[in-house]
């Protein structure tokens, strides 16, 4: 029983650690927009 | 570069549109005196005024004094849209043209660009013969026409735009305009 709660807690710890990761640091994250820049080469 | 730190800092996905800036302008290009005779333009101050924003971005910008006609660039550039990593293309056309005064008109210059991006040539050289991007380039135009823009760069976000070489505050501010408005509705 202690053993199967250890590694439901260390699952949980490695599925933390995942989201962590791939939360961008120190931003926010948001939907993409798109911005149209007109132009021209010359 | 400001555009990038938009991207970087602002999830902002660029989509280039063409502008039919000077239209007109002959197949052998034509001089930058020329072109503003008659336009009560200073061309010195405005070229002026250029580098220094230029400088103050830490961009390159050279003296030049022929235009060219962007046709051919602009088709290549839709399609380089399409190919992956293509949009370097971009970056390495202005610099062709406002940094070494180059011919972007010519097909033989405009295959030199692309491979130096990593384009391939044989993709290129098709965009150019056969005009593969005619039309896009041609829907563009009629976005700009009916969009009445003006000028460039314009920069546009739903129903909001800036017009000119801004800060990057003032396009920051664009972004944060218009996502407000769009979580607002």
């Amino acid at each position: 029983m202690a053993e199967r709660r250890r590694q439901s807690s260390r699952r949980e710890v490695t599925r933390r650690q995942a989201c962590a990761l791939a939360w961008p640091r120190g931003g926010v994250m948001t939907e993409p927009i798109t911005m149209q820049v007109f132009s021209d080469y010359v | 570069m400001r555009i990038e730190r938009l991207k970087a800092e602002h999830n902002v996905k660029i989509e280039w549109v063409h502008f039919p800036l000077h239209p007109d302008t002959p197949a052998e290009g034509q001089s930058l005196e020329q072109l503003f005779a008659g336009r009560n333009v200073d061309r010195k101050a405005m070229h002026a005024q250029m580098k220094a924003r230029m400088d103050a971005e830490g961009l390159p910008y050279g003296e030049r004094s022929m235009t060219y006609n962007s046709r051919l660039a602009q088709e290549l550039g839709k399609w380089a849209d399409t190919q992956p990593g293509g949009e370097a293309l971009h970056d390495a056309l202005f610099r062709a043209y406002f940094v070494e005064a180059r011919d972007i008109s010519s097909p033989a210059v405009l295959l030199e660009i692309a491979a130096s991006v990593g384009l391939s040539p044989e993709g290129a050289r098709e965009v150019l013969e056969k005009r593969t991007f005619r039309d896009a380039v041609d829907d563009d135009w009629e976005l700009s026409r009916r969009y009445g823009i003006t000028g460039v760069p314009t920069f546009v976000i739903d129903r909001y735009g800036v017009v000119g070489a801004q800060p990057y505050e003032a396009l920051e501010g664009l972004v944060q305009k218009a996502r407000q408005a769009k979580s607002e509705t």
